[in-house]
């Protein structure tokens, strides 16, 4: 399928890494590529259902991670991943991502967030530097209070850290969150400041320090991951034969 | 031989258990119960009552008036008192002997306080005393519920059935066992029952009244993992997740969660996802009356989900049919790949009926198929139905929201958009075929007179039509498709019409007119919240057509 995003949209880097990192993945022998399903939100994070060559779900507005959680009980031998924006995760179903992270289903939710719903034509979201200089809704902390095993910030400019950090994230046994931060060209064209104020932490698990999150900061890195049992594991669901 | 007792007390003092255990007692023996509960929204406390209907012809409703009243407190006396039968007597949970010579004390309290068990425990003194007052040895009523009981507890059960039994002084209502032996079963059991039989794996639902007794009893089959996720929406959405990864799951909901799932359910029609939806309504609007009754949803579920796409809706009518029409909706929802809903109500979902699984004559299942080199999720067919294939096995298996091409992929063109629709709609010329094999409509009766209705309100009705010469029944089951053809033919033959609907505006009727052209002007509707009464069907229609 031809790609539609804007012209040098950086949703582009984001698709090469999934790309690379699950033919990686899958040359390695650590999955299997018949097993990869990707579920999508709707809107420019949802395009990328069109352009992967893998089994996948085009989803609802804010309904990637219970449409994904579905299919990993339905069956926990497939490797479930969620394309999101922050519309649908921060937003209208930030819900399920409070859930998700406490219950622990195996899944990876890589979240493209660029502060805006672009596709309806560049209303800001929770994660916007805003007009009215809101404050901005910050993903991270949540994830880490509401248990995810799994949490994550990355930029679209650091392909290096970006792909080991998705890449572990497919490979963690539970729920793992990784925060995309990029810019909107069309919207929100803010990559020089993303660029100045990104601050790496990586390996720091700011667990006990919840002060640094609130920092202004892009702070970006794995900032916990932990081993614990799975949704599937509780629930004693069983992976399909195939 | 027909008789009903009434069993009133607080939240939490076992009223539900009590009948639901007299009516087993009184099935085991071969005679037929139905019983209704009523309750509100207390978990202790208020007041909660149950009316056990008992009688050797078959039963599906209750009565107005009882022979016995057991009161658990002296407030469910008090309330109810005015509905004894002249002869009835009451049983009242009290160790002071009563004045009145009808009223007979029976030591409940005493005996659990004695015993060192719950208060609870002590009601199976008054089951004791009803089977005194019905003629039944208590040993036989122990045979029939002994195994619900642990060792223990069953030796306060015997002990307490015997006391009871021996309260019982004056000459009883002369009910033998019979060869025979019946089951009893609510509309909720049931249809978790024929999800079990289905195959179902999964059951994503988050709580609430009356669907969740059937959640319960899916639990309780032990072969149904049932997950509880943060709300409706996120239900629907694990549920449909999982159907596409191969397994066969349901969500169950009432109104309320269903306007949440709205979305959902267009997407499962959408990407061809087989869904089923057990929805069992209470009254509306908005919360409304949440523990009673409602038949205010038909249209809701006939319109639920945005955009134009095919579906079933079927209500069945009693626990019988929630059987074997939840079977049928396993069936078409996994066959046709498309959305179904099995519309019940509370006072389906939570009496107790009769109950017997017959044979369906059509065998749920995933309906899946092999992988094979250049498969498409939604290939373009005869019939309209695409092969469904679950993903991990080779091919590339999609499902989406957006409209899309035979691969699922995105498409905007008008050519495909065209084809799409139609293939979806291409299914619903073989389902209705399907559907009018099984009855979606039927006869009862052969009077000139004829009452249309839906869902719950069978049991009255078909109870009322031994009062009623002259007057038949038209159950209408399948909703969508709608039997319109069968509908138009039996309402021309008939002289005189009457919707019967528990609702308040008729919305059975404004169905048929819209499929039919026919306007059913004659109504009766009954909405607030509880169910009709055979006598009360047959008396409003004497009175009208005296």
């Amino acid at each position: 399928m031809p790609i539609t995003w804007c012209p040098g949209c950086p949703n582009n880097v984001i698709l090469y890494v999934l790309k690379s990192v699950l033919k990686e993945l899958v040359d390695a022998k650590k999955i299997r590529k018949q097993d990869i399903v990707v579920v999508t939100d709707i809107g420019c994070a949802g395009k990328i259902y069109d352009y992967l060559e893998v089994n996948a779900f085009y989803g609802l507005h804010g309904r990637a991670i219970p449409i994904a959680t579905g299919i990993k009980m339905g069956n926990p031998g497939l490797t479930v991943i969620a394309v999101a924006g922050d519309g649908g995760t921060y937003g209208e179903g930030l819900n399920h991502l409070v859930s998700s992270s406490r219950l622990n289903p195996d899944i990876t939710v890589i979240v493209i967030n660029n502060g805006v719903l672009a596709l309806t034509k560049g209303q800001p979201t929770s994660t916007h530097p805003s007009i009215g200089g809101e404050p901005i809704f910050d993903p991270v902390p949540l994830a880490l209070a509401s248990q995810a095993s799994f949490v994550s910030r990355e930029t679209a400019f650091d392909l290096r850290d970006l792909q080991s950090t998705v890449k572990a994230a497919i490979m963690h046994k539970g729920f793992s969150l990784v925060d995309i931060f990029e810019p909107c060209l069309s919207y929100n064209n803010d990559g020089e400041r993303m660029k100045r104020d990104t601050e790496r932490v990586c390996g720091k698990d700011i667990q006990s320090d919840f002060e640094e999150s609130l920092r202004p900061k892009i702070r970006t890195g794995v900032f916990r991951k932990m081993s614990r049992p799975t949704l599937e594991q509780k629930l004693r669901l069983s992976k399909k034969k195939s | 031989m027909k008789r009903s007792i009434l069993i009133g007390g607080e939240a939490g003092r076992g009223v539900d258990r009590t009948a639901a255990l007299i009516a087993e007692i009184f099935s085991d023996c071969g005679y037929f119960c139905f019983v209704y509960r009523d309750y509100g929204s207390f978990i202790k406390g208020g007041h909660n009552f149950s009316v056990v209907t008992i009688s050797s012809e078959p039963v599906f409703s209750h009565e107005d008036e009882f022979d016995l009243i057991i009161a658990l407190d002296n407030s469910a006396l008090e309330k109810h008192v005015e509905s004894l039968k002249p002869s009835g007597k009451v049983f009242l949970n009290s160790d002071e002997k009563q004045s009145a010579e009808n009223v007979i004390s029976v030591a409940a309290d005493g005996f659990a306080a004695d015993k060192k068990v719950g208060r609870s425990f002590g009601n199976n003194i008054f089951i004791g005393a009803v089977l005194g007052c019905f003629g039944l040895d208590w040993r036989r009523g122990f045979k029939a519920i002994g195994g619900r009981f642990s060792a223990g507890d069953a030796a306060v059960v015997k002990e307490a059935l015997r006391l009871g039994h021996e309260t019982w002084r004056g000459e009883s209502f002369g009910f033998e066992p019979k060869s025979q032996k019946l089951k009893i079963s609510t509309g909720n059991q049931a249809a978790a029952k024929a999800c079990v039989e289905a195959g179902l794996d999964l059951c994503f639902a988050y709580p609430i009244t009356p669907a969740t007794g059937f959640v319960d009893a899916l639990s309780q089959s032990g072969k149904v993992t049932v997950h509880q996720p943060e709300d409706e929406i996120a239900a629907v959405n694990q549920t449909l997740g999982a159907v596409f990864s191969g397994a066969m799951a349901a969500t169950a909901t009432s109104g309320e969660g269903a306007a949440l799932m709205a979305e959902s359910f267009s997407l499962a029609a959408m990407a061809e996802i087989p869904f089923v939806l057990y929805w069992a309504s209470r009254l509306g609007p908005s919360t409304g009356v949440p523990t009673y009754s409602g038949q205010g949803d038909l249209k809701f579920a006939l319109n639920i989900g945005h955009g134009e796409f095919p579906r079933v809706v079927v209500a069945p009518g009693d626990a019988n049919e929630s059987y074997s029409r939840t079977m049928e909706a396993f069936y078409f929802a996994y066959k046709y790949r498309l959305p179904v809903v099995i519309l019940t109500d509370k006072n389906l979902a939570e009496s107790y009926y009769n109950f017997e699984a017959l044979p369906s004559l059509l065998r749920p299942g995933k309906f899946l198929v092999k992988p094979k080199a250049g498969y498409k999720s939604y290939a373009f067919t005869e019939n309209g139905i695409s092969p469904r294939l679950a993903p991990g096995q080779g091919p590339i298996v999609r499902a989406t929201s957006y409209e899309h091409d035979e691969c699922g992929l995105t498409v905007e063109d008008p050519e495909t958009i065209e084809a799409m629709s139609e293939k979806r709609w291409r299914k619903a010329k073989f389902l209705e075929k399907e559907i009018a094999k099984l009855h979606p409509c039927r006869l009862y009766g052969k009077g000139k007179n004829l009452i249309v209705g839906w869902g719950s309100t069978k049991g009255a009705v078909i109870d009322a039509l031994k009062r009623l010469p002259g007057y038949s029944f038209l159950q209408i089951s399948y909703v969508a498709p709608f039997p319109a053809r069968e509908v138009e033919k039996i309402i021309s033959k008939a002289k005189r019409t009457i919707l019967l609907e528990n609702n308040s505006t008729g919305l059975l009727g404004r169905i048929i007119r819209e499929e039919t052209g026919i306007e059913i002007k004659e109504k009766l509707l009954k909405n607030n919240g509880r169910p009709f009464t055979a006598e009360e069907i047959a008396k409003r229609l004497q009175n009208r057509y005296a």
